[in-house]
């Protein structure tokens, strides 16, 4: 058998047979049939019309085909798609997210958009190995037909012909998949549709929804937090490969005000997430979030606050924290919530502040803060109190699984004010504060602080167990 | 919740001549107990925090209202004013 390789340049369906015209360009083809005789089986059948199936999709979508029959004859024998290295997710469409996703795609890539008549080039707002992201594709991408490409420095990835378009963006665009199943860790960014004013029971409309760009500079920001700082929790190991990322962003209200009013203004400038709203409001784009970030521009609140997950009970992952037992459910009964201010500084960690407290469990171990001396109650990770202010901070902190984590005595670079009876445990960056504490005194790159070893540890497989449930 | 921005601490301390760290990290101790109510529970204990949050405003920072509204519109002008990066466009000669 001799191999053709090309594009589908023409495809021409008959009563019995497929003609198909295999070439680099329209003038120079080779021309191969498929016939559908009398005397083909079901299977020869089936098999035929999944042949014919793969030409019209390969014709739509220009990619180059493989075509086994035997030398000197026309017959096609087999097709096969030779697949890409680098793959779009969703459509391409003008001031819409975009992404590819790959392996190996360096820091320095740029997104490469190519047809007959012109390049355009553009840098990426964030990178990981796995995941090219765009916060807007631009309007200079030509309409149409062209090829995208990943390159960067020793790196070039395949081309793949896309169709790009000047429509109303995605309601619903997931900007990473995730692995492959159903029940991915999902992170969910929304544009938060109604605002409850600070009384209670009225509603008013989120300026977010008339500010697309600004919806996508937060998300964009928020990845970056998350995915690109020093901080390393959900990107260790290459976790936030298996994780899902969406956006919701729909200016079409359905339903209540109360039903869409995912943030209640809060005095005295707080944004708190209207957490037993989240989940319905995903239902309705069949997305299930374990985490999700509400984002408003209320010219008036723009303190972020967020709300701990509460896991349902199974399945889970059993621990111990100072001997007792606890779990890491698998799933979120109430997803976490947090809100993000369209107008807050981009200088700061606030994303992955929140998500510290929102990817937490209310009752397993919530993730506090470290910046004020008060008891919330409850099972705190991060935090311990003495019974005196005067008293020793204890050198051990806890016991995690068998594993003893020391107490932080100096409250890393900050001090403990001389009434707090709170105490912290050790962090991994002893310059710098905690990132659950006042990131904003680091006397250098606010960017660069870390959570604690404790926290660290007991986060990370709490991660995995849901990454990997 | 968010620490508070280093830029609201000075600009509180600057519209209310007097008030100490230690009176705006109080308010702070409030703000947080407050969020970590569950909304709707604990009315009571939720009133009387925003009693207290409300005193120490009224005694020892009168214009904080004025002040997180300044801070808004500042930060609602630095977020609209950011540049976004620029493509990259090349024409290809014609053949």
């Amino acid at each position: 058998m001799e191999q053709t390789s090309g594009i589908v340049q023409r495809l021409n369906l008959a009563a019995n047979a497929v003609c198909v015209w295999i070439g680099p360009d329209p003038s120079n083809v080779e021309i191969f049939v498929l016939e559908f005789r009398p005397g083909d089986g079901a299977h020869a059948l089936d098999s035929k019309k999944s042949l014919v199936n793969l030409l019209v999709k390969a014709r739509g979508a220009g990619y180059e085909i493989g075509i086994s029959h035997a030398p000197n004859e026309s017959m096609i024998n087999s097709i096969s798609l030779s697949g890409f290295d680098i793959s779009p997710v969703g459509f391409a469409i003008r001031n819409d997210f975009y992404s590819i996703t790959g392996s190996g795609i360096p820091q320095d890539a740029e997104f490469v958009f190519e047809n007959d008549t012109t390049v355009v080039s553009i840098a990426p707002d964030m990178v990981r190995p796995h995941w090219a992201f765009l916060s807007e594709l631009p309007a200079a991408v030509p309409l149409r037909r062209v090829n995208v490409s990943l390159q960067g420095s020793g790196y070039a990835s395949d081309a793949v012909p896309i169709d790009v378009f000047a429509r109303p963006p995605e309601r619903v665009r997931v900007l990473y998949p995730g692995a492959p199943k159903g029940d991915a860790y999902t992170l969910a960014f929304v544009a938060n549709p109604m605002l409850e004013v600070e009384e209670g029971g009225h509603f008013i409309a989120d300026p977010i929804l008339a500010d697309r760009t600004g919806f996508h500079e937060v998300v964009t920001h928020a990845l970056t937090n998350l995915l690109t700082e020093a901080e390393d929790l959900l990107r260790q190991d290459n976790m936030d490969v298996h994780m899902r990322f969406v956006a919701v962003f729909d200016d079409v209200l359905a339903d209540s005000n109360d039903s869409n009013a995912l943030v209640k203004l809060v005095p005295p400038n707080l944004i708190g997430p209207r957490q037993n709203k989240f989940r319905t409001y995903m239902a309705r784009y069949d997305e299930v979030a374990d985490v999700a970030f509400a984002i408003s521009a209320s010219s008036t609140h723009t303190r972020a606050s967020a709300r701990n997950t509460q896991d349902a009970g199974d399945p889970n992952t059993a621990f111990t924290y100072d001997g007792d037992n606890h779990v890491h459910g698998h799933f979120a009964e109430v997803p976490g919530a947090c809100t993000l201010s369209r107008f807050g500084s981009r200088g700061g960690l606030t994303p992955l502040h929140e998500f510290g407290h929102m990817a937490s469990d209310l009752e397993n171990g919530r993730v506090t803060d470290l910046y004020v001396d008060g008891n919330p109650g409850g099972f705190q990770v991060n935090k311990k109190f003495r019974a005196n202010s005067g008293d020793a901070v204890p050198n051990n902190f806890g016991d995690y699984d068998g594993t003893d984590f020391l107490s932080d005595q100096n409250r890393d670079s900050l001090g403990y004010p001389a009434t707090w009876t709170s105490y912290h445990a050790v962090p991994i960056d002893p310059h710098r504060p905690n990132l659950m504490d006042d990131y904003w005194r680091a006397a250098t790159n606010i960017r660069a602080c870390r959570l604690d070893r404790i926290t660290y540890e007991l986060f990370s497989d709490r991660l995995r167990a849901k990454v990997f449930r | 919740m968010e620490p508070l921005s280093p830029q609201m601490r000075d600009a509180l301390k600057r519209a209310n001549p007097g008030v100490t760290d230690r009176d705006i990290d109080r308010s702070e101790e409030i703000l947080a107990q407050l969020q970590d109510l569950d909304p709707g529970e604990e009315p009571e204990l939720s009133a009387k925090l925003a009693r207290e949050f409300g005193r120490i405003v009224k005694s020892r920072m009168p214009r904080y209202l004025e002040v997180t509204q300044a801070i808004a519109k500042a930060e609602r002008f630095e977020a609209l004013a950011r540049v976004r990066s620029v493509p990259r466009i090349v024409r290809k000669p014609e053949a």
